[in-house]
């Protein structure tokens, strides 16, 4: 029964969305104003977070500890991060509407990774000797672009609705993908003498050279944020409002010198053959290298191309209960990646009159039950938000999946 | 305002512990395969030198040349140069278009061109492959001169060498100089001289007259135009004329063999072996020549054994070659073939001796008979005197082992890799088809050559086949060698600066001889297994 009294008070506790990359959620509580915003997410639905802190925060990976935090590895897995930040503003002076300038740094990371795979990157192949190591499904995608936005939110279209729309220039940084189709699998023999690779897949890299550097950019592009905002009758509460916000709807065209890589062919690779001891060069030696076997092994071209950038999809409807008590329940998705779809519920319980509290109860994504806090300031000059969606992962790093943490610092423009 | 301050105060904490990381490191064993080779025993030492009969036995057989002697070791043309041209002796009036002199009266003394060919050679004909004819003119007359120049015995295509040369005004003080080059490539020349009894001698006319478009002008005494001819790097493409009695003679030398100096052995012995000298003359001309000695040396340790085969490679008649008339092969060659085998020699011991060198001594007198070719001995470029040793060893031997030593440069400190390699093991899977055992080692040595470790601390023997009491293979037998390195070996491993690899192939039931048949093979399998830290920022 506690248990019960608990879940119904996570999910009736929530407001004030954050982490979810749009500007356009907090421009209720800020009004016009000038913001910095940070944010990232990571997590797993095959790993714990002990396992990511590790790379967070280094240290060695002992066989227990692996062993431990894949325990709930399923055969097929997700794994994501995204790290963002950004500084922004609202301004006008026209009462029905306001503009937004701003600029952005997105890092996106997600993956699809088999238990095969993860054993072989952790423990090699030499404890799978004999067997066949699956890939099938495994994929890894990295971007990282910045972005230049404007747009104007109409914050009076009916006395109470919202509607907001941005458009952006994109600088596409870097772009690594690879993508592991059905079949895909790794055989090593008994004695480790042969190797069967089924290189089913594919790959894409931007161009490293032009990417490098913090003002180098590898490919251009453009995206759309929309968002609206409509309050509404129900027969709970004392008002409801739905809100729709998509946002990273577009694309990055990835210059001429962007690399592809693909390959559907079974490679036997029993060991470099040598036809004559005393002809074996350095030269000779050097064939025996990862780069000529791959450029050796796949169909390798440089070329442009274009890829969507993962779109953010959120839908919430929020109940006003009390003027100190709000919930709402939402969705979240983000196509274009590993994303899996995401329910979520925040409830909000003012504290005071600037400071509210809120708790966050969701599941999917990239990680499994999620669990956050988050504490707003909120005076007529500045705007305060902190807080995490994934607290779990703080807490209880060895037995929780993905964790997260955000912050915004507003300062408002004077009415 | 607080509030702000703590959040930046956490936020850059937190910043600061991720900029900080520690790296993050897991270890991973992987086993991969690195090379193969199916060998056999010309992989050792190299194809072309092996050769199979037509019972499969395989034999050593490679052609060495003691000697090889060209056109240019018995002729050789001087660079020459002459001084010709006309001094006044006294005043005149010149106008322009006149004649001042001429070598073709009887009383001059340059009509010919005289080389010093040494050595007694007379040449009554050359031709030229190439060569420079460099013309030095100093002109003292204040008017231009022209000098018409002629080698008469000298022509291509039935046209004579012709030179005309204009050279500008001068002074005594101050004469006018010119330097011009002139090819004399593929020139016949007529060496008769103007009698055409002489030998080694070019004709020249030459004329030295005022320019006709110069002005009329007084010569005064000491004036004229003076001209050095140079003749420089004549190679001839064919000579004739009589090569004189030389006495050539070539080493005591050495010739590197490249083949066994890695070799040692111990009771090494040969069931047979030969060696056939052929003898190969293009000259037009006899020789008498005598291979004076022939050693097998074996550097290290040294030990050196001579050839003893009679009189079979002692005043040796070669006869002279004739021409074909043929542009493209203008030589039928006289060829003779003196075969040294282990019934009419010490061969055996000679090759036992497992030589790097081989050592020789050659004497050869040309014309030994004197000029009874009526001066018609001749040589081409590109054709000569060669002697080749043809050797053939069977390979049916016997030894109590073969030991085969090499050195490898190496330099892995560069690879960083290595860093994260926390022990590994090298596995060599064999499959040997040979009646030999072969016993691997690899020693890691110092840039100083000390040696620091050494690859294989266990088992590292290669199995023989499966043979019968005669040594025949009936079928090869498998081993597996492993050699493990760990973090200290692996250290040394990076210090080495050279490998040096030591292989023992033991014969069994020795005297018994091994026959090693072209079929024969030795299959290898390198693999490692490899604990391996992995490291990420």
């Amino acid at each position: 029964m506690r248990y019960y009294h608990l879940v119904i008070f996570l999910f009736c506790f929530g407001q004030y969305y954050s982490q979810y990359n749009t500007e356009f959620l907090n421009f209720e509580k800020t009004g016009r104003s000038v913001s910095i915003n940070s944010e990232y997410e990571l997590g797993s639905n095959g790993l714990y977070n002990s396992f990511f802190n590790k790379f967070m925060f280094g240290g060695y990976l002992d066989t227990d500890f692996k062993k431990s935090s894949s325990k709930k590895m399923k055969e097929l897995n997700v794994m994501g991060a995204n790290l963002n930040y950004d500084i922004s503003a609202f301004f006008g002076r026209n009462s029905k509407y306001s503009y937004l300038i701003g600029f952005k740094d997105q890092r996106t990371a997600n993956a699809s990774y088999t238990h095969d795979f993860y054993d072989l990157a952790m423990y090699g192949n030499k404890p799978f000797l004999n067997e066949t190591k699956n890939f099938s499904g495994t994929n890894i995608n990295f971007l990282r672009f910045q972005e230049l936005k404007v747009g104007f939110i109409w914050h009076k279209i009916d006395t109470t609705a919202k509607a907001g729309i941005s458009v952006s220039i994109l600088k596409g940084q870097q772009l690594f993908q690879i993508n592991a189709n059905q079949g895909s699998s790794l055989f090593t023999n008994s004695d480790g003498t042969e190797l069967v690779f089924n290189s089913q897949f594919n790959m894409t890299l931007s161009d490293t050279s032009r990417g490098a550097s913090r003002l180098g950019y590898a490919g251009i592009g453009a995206s759309a944020d929309i968002f609206f905002e409509t309050p509404y009758k129900s027969k709970y509460g004392k008002e409801s409002i739905l809100t729709v916000n998509a946002n990273n709807i577009g694309f990055l065209h990835w210059f001429d010198n962007s690399m592809k890589y693909s390959s559907d062919s079974v490679f036997t690779y029993t060991g470099y053959q040598i036809n004559n001891l005393i002809d074996l060069q350095d030269s000779t030696l050097a064939a025996i290298n990862a780069d000529t076997i791959i450029k050796n092994t796949t169909n390798a071209r440089k070329e442009s191309f274009n890829v969507n950038i993962p779109t953010n999809l959120i839908i919430i409807n929020k109940i006003v209960f009390t003027d100190k008590f709000a919930w709402s329940i939402g969705f979240r998705y983000l196509f274009n990646s590993n994303f899996k779809p995401y329910l979520f519920s925040e409830a909000e319980y003012k504290l005071s009159p600037k400071f509210t509290g809120a708790l966050h109860l969701g599941y999917g994504g990239y990680s499994r039950l999620n669990v956050g806090l988050a504490f707003t300031y909120n005076t007529p000059g500045w705007f305060f938000r902190f807080g995490s969606n994934s607290i779990q992962g703080f807490i209880l790093p060895k037995q929780s999946f993905g964790q997260g943490a955000f912050i915004s610092v507003a300062k408002k423009f004077k009415k | 305002m607080r509030c702000v301050s703590r959040f930046f105060v956490i936020l850059f904490v937190f910043t600061a512990l991720i900029s900080c990381k520690r790296e993050t490191s897991w270890d991973v064993d992987a086993a991969f395969p690195i090379a193969k080779s199916h060998l056999n025993i010309s992989n050792f030492f190299g194809d072309t030198i092996f050769k199979a009969d037509q019972n499969h036995l395989l034999h050593i057989a490679f052609t060495k040349n003691i000697i090889n002697l060209t056109i240019d070791s018995i002729v050789k043309l001087p660079d020459t140069t002459v001084s010709i041209g006309f001094t006044s002796p006294f005043n005149s009036q010149l106008n322009p278009g006149n004649l001042i002199y001429t070598n073709n009266s009887s009383s001059s003394t340059d009509k010919e061109i005289t080389f010093d060919v040494s050595n007694g050679v007379e040449l009554n004909k050359a031709i030229i492959k190439k060569g420079i004819l460099k013309v030095e003119y100093f002109n003292s007359y204040s008017q231009p001169l022209v000098f018409n120049y002629n080698i008469n015995s000298a022509t291509y295509l039935g046209s004579v060498f012709k030179i005309n040369q204009t050279i500008s005004g001068g002074s005594i003080s101050n004469p006018s100089t010119l330097t011009k080059f002139y090819q004399l490539d593929q020139l016949t020349l007529n060496l008769k001289g103007i009698s055409n009894t002489k030998v080694n001698t070019l004709v020249q006319t030459y004329t030295i007259s005022t320019d006709p478009s110069g002005q009329p002008a007084e010569l005064l005494p000491g004036e004229g135009l003076n001209i050095n001819l140079t003749f420089i790097d004549v190679v001839p493409e064919y000579v004739q004329g009589y090569f004189g009695q030389q006495n050539l003679t070539f080493g005591p030398d050495s010739t590197l063999i490249g083949i066994m100096e890695n070799i040692k052995t111990s009771n090494f012995s040969l069931s047979e072996a030969s060696i056939n000298f052929n003898i190969i003359n293009e000259f037009g001309i006899e020789l008498s020549s005598s291979i004076n000695s022939l050693k097998s040396i074996k550097s290290n340790p040294f030990n050196s054994v001579s050839l003893n085969a009679g009189n079979l490679l002692q005043s040796i008649n070669v006869n002279r070659a004739s021409k074909t008339n043929n542009a493209s092969n203008p030589v039928f060659p006289w060829v003779k073939q003196i075969p040294i085998n282990s019934n009419n020699s010490n061969i055996n011991d000679f090759i036992e001796n497992l030589p790097d060198y081989l050592g020789y001594s050659v004497s050869a007198k040309l014309n030994p008979l004197g000029n009874i070719s009526g001066a018609n001995d001749f040589a081409y470029y590109g054709r000569g005197l060669k002697v080749d040793a043809e050797v053939d060893i069977p390979l049916e031997i016997s030894a109590d082992y073969f030991k085969l030593t090499s050195l490898s440069k190496t330099d892995l400190s560069s690879i960083s890799e290595l860093e994260n390699v926390n022990s590994c093991d090298i596995i060599i899977q064999a499959k040997n088809n040979y009646a030999f055992s072969a016993q691997l080692q690899a020693y890691l040595l110092n840039e100083q050559g000390q040696v620091i470790d050494s690859v294989f601390t266990a088992e590292n023997l290669i199995l023989p086949a499966y043979t019968d009491a005669n040594n025949i293979v009936l079928n090869y037998r498998e081993s597996k060698l492993t050699s493990s390195f760990d973090k200290a070996k692996i250290e040394k491993l990076k210090q080495c600066k050279q490998i040096q690899f030591v292989s023992y192939f033991k014969l069994p039931n020795q005297p018994t001889t091994i026959k090693i048949e072209e079929s024969h093979y030795l299959d290898l399998k390198l693999s490692a297994q490899v604990n391996y830290r992995v490291k990420t920022r």
